[in-house]
């Protein structure tokens, strides 16, 4: 039984920008679902479309096994947390919490009750008088949390709830919506643009680009198995290192400057000799060579940037740019270095249609 | 709070800076005001020739005189309906006009062009409309059934007044509440409409409220209007008649000071309009701007 079901969803804007592009998609009841992508790729129009702010031109949307998608906004049983708030200025906070609870005819006990523990789980208490303009930027954003929490609904929608707090208080947020959202164990749709956000908060993870779903998979299977280029790009900072090579026999390919890479193992055999394709490796997943170590690739050195627990080194491998992520801060003077991997960190892709080869 | 005083180096610099703006209050309201206040206790000959001081007496006759306590109680009533009317109707057609999707300017332009028009020519202009010999309006409503004359019924002459007082007033009321509802934050209306799904509710319960700083500053405005800039309308469509049934304060004081020539009374009226104004704003920033901002 799915919690929230896309059945290939479409809107386009009255403009004629089709944002979103035949999305289908089932959550689990419980589950936290990430969407991310880059700027403009329909992340909100999909949920202000499940939220019922937009009204879809294809598709339809199910919550919990009753199709929603022709209901008012107040009728889907959702509730959202928007970007900058959205708090009612003129309410106190005990107001703003109330307001959607009162409209649906709840008693004031109940109310009380419930905006109560909100404010207790919150740390909202002391605050319950005062209105909006009066609290900080994490203090809002909990009363905006809050304001969801009591309604006790069947989905939490984020839209990047997070981006207008400092990166401190990003990280602390963070990880209190996480806490908060395995208490309640309330099904949620959350956006951002922001990778780390994404990895950590995500049960699973849905990739966008140009209103098109990528890839969905957990974090790990995302960020390790990469279903194409875009994806393998996107997630992963510096961005995975890309090379055009070609197949030359059953477990070598050739790069643009005649250096050889050997497939891996359990890639032998499996692309035909002669196919071009795209080899992609993370930064982290290359190293240098070390105390006589044999180089598997040469690598042209450039600038390095020192960021503390690490650097990046980078440069070029075969005319192409390139970074390396060390763990170490080294000095290096050489022109050339020699680089190693272990061929199993390689993903290949295919040239023309950027997909991922390995995929059976 | 940081002290966002700014400090000249020289204590006179400031002053010189206010001074032009000064110089133009003192001659143009001080002066005048405090003329006024000086003619009232005063009793002048009609020519201007000769003038006594008369104390409280001219006060003392306005208090008494059923006429003026009639224009004193029109004023009120006929300023408040205005400004009601002009308020209410304003705000429904902003947010019809806020929610229209295609062709918003248009109705904007239309509802906004009145402005444009003097007080003066509307009420010239709503004088042929019905009037009794030649108004289309003045036929249709005597069609109707009702009995409509202005001329000798006084609730008719004063629905006709606020009629067009009401009408030349919207626009400025229009435009001012668009331009409020366009300020409230469209995730804010969204986040009401997640949790409020009855659309009156949500406007009573969320637009309303956060249009009450607008509506504050509106209503000022709109008093203001029914009290003093509605004088071009009654002049050119009433006079004041039937018999004195539709003068207003501001009416009145140009009756008696320029055609019936007695300043001292005049005066004395101004006096008393100034208090009242003054006693006005005074309760709308106390307490009513004190409870609506946020
Ligand atoms: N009301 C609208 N009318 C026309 N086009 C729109 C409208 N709203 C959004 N779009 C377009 O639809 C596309 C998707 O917009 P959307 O807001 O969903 O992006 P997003 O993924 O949330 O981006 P961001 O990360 O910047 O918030 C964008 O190209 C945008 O320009
Ligand atoms: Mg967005």
């Amino acid at each position: 039984m799915g919690a929230l079901k896309l059945s290939s969803i479409e809107k386009t804007y009255p403009n004629g920008h089709r944002a979103v592009r035949g999305v289908s998609l089932e959550i689990e009841p419980g589950e936290f679902l990430v969407l991310v992508g880059p700027s403009g790729c329909g992340k909100s129009t999909i949920l202000r479309t499940i939220a019922g702010l937009e009204q879809l031109t294809g598709g339809e949307i199910h919550i919990a096994e009753e199709r929603v998608d022709e209901r008012l906004p107040a009728k889907r049983d959702i509730a959202m947390v928007f970007q900058n708030y959205a708090l009612y200025p003129h309410m106190s906070v005990y107001k703003n919490m109330a307001y959607g609870l009162k409209n649906r005819g709840v008693s004031k006990e109940e109310i009380n009750s419930k905006v109560t523990e909100a404010a207790k789980m919150l740390q909202l208490t002391d605050y319950l008088e005062r209105k909006p303009s009066q609290l900080s930027g994490g203090q809002r954003q909990r009363v905006a949390m809050g304001r969801a929490m009591v309604r006790s609904p069947k989905l939490f929608l984020f839209d990047e709830p997070l981006s207008n707090l400092d990166a401190r208080l990003r990280a602390e947020m963070r990880l209190e919506i996480k806490q908060l959202q395995r208490k309640l164990k309330t099904t949620s749709v959350f956006v951002t643009h922001d990778q780390v956000e994404a990895m950590t908060l995500a049960d699973r993870l849905v990739v966008l680009n140009q209103g098109e779903i990528q890839q969905v998979g957990t974090p790990k299977e995302v960020y390790h198995q990469p279903a194409n280029i875009f994806v393998a790009t996107f997630l992963g900072a510096p961005a995975m290192n890309l090379f055009e090579a070609r197949v030359t026999s059953a477990n070598e390919m050739t790069l643009n400057d005649g250096q050889t890479i050997q497939l891996p193992a359990e890639m032998a055999n499996r692309v035909e000799p002669g196919r071009n394709v795209t080899v992609g490796i993370r930064p982290e997943h290359l190293a240098l060579t070390q105390n006589g170590q044999r180089p598997l690739l040469n690598f042209e050195t450039g600038l390095s940037e020192e960021l503390g627990t690490s650097q990046l080194l980078h440069g070029k491998i075969a005319g192409t740019d390139c970074t390396l992520n060390l763990p170490h801060f080294d000095q290096h003077s050489e022109d050339q270095l020699g680089v190693v991997f272990e061929p199993k960190h390689l993903h290949l892709f295919d040239v023309e249609t950027g997909k991922r080869i390995d995929h059976g | 709070m940081a002290n966002k005083r700014v400090q000249f180096s020289h204590p006179i610099i400031p002053y010189l800076f206010i001074a032009p703006q000064m110089l133009i209050i003192a001659i143009f309201f001080i002066w005048p005001a405090l003329q006024a206040a000086y003619l009232s206790f005063m009793l002048e000959d009609p020519w201007g020739m000769s003038r006594e001081f008369v104390g409280l007496e001219n006060y003392q006759y306005l208090f008494n005189s059923a006429e003026y306590l009639y224009s004193f109680g029109f004023s009120i009533v006929f300023s408040a309906l205005v400004a009601f009317l002009s308020l209410g109707t304003a705000l429904i057609l902003a947010v019809k006009a806020n929610a229209v999707l295609h062709m918003q300017s248009t109705y904007r332009v239309l509802i906004t062009w009145v402005y444009a028009i003097a007080p003066a020519v509307a009420g010239i202009t709503a004088y042929f409309i019905f009037n009794r010999h030649i108004g289309v309006m003045y036929d249709f409503l005597n069609s109707l059934g009702w009995q409509f004359n202005p001329e000798a019924d006084a609730v008719d002459a004063s629905a006709l007044l606020i009629l067009v007082s009401v009408w030349k007033q919207i626009p400025v009321n229009f435009v001012f509440f668009l331009a409020g509802l366009q300020g409230i934050p469209k995730a804010v209306r969204e986040a009401a409409a997640l949790d409020c799904a009855n659309e009156r509710r949500r406007f009573w319960t969320i637009t309303f409220p956060l249009l009450a700083p607008t509506g504050f500053f509106l209503l000022v405005i709109n008093i203001t209007y029914a009290f003093f800039d509605t004088f071009g309308i009654i002049d050119t469509l009433t006079q004041g008649t039937p018999g004195g049934r539709t003068t207003t304060l501001v009416y009145k004081v140009y009756q008696d000071g320029f055609l019936g020539a007695d300043l001292g009374l005049s005066s004395a009226q101004s006096v008393v309009l100034m208090l009242l104004v003054l006693s006005l704003t005074f309760v709308q920033f106390r307490f009513i701007e004190r409870k609506i901002h946020y």
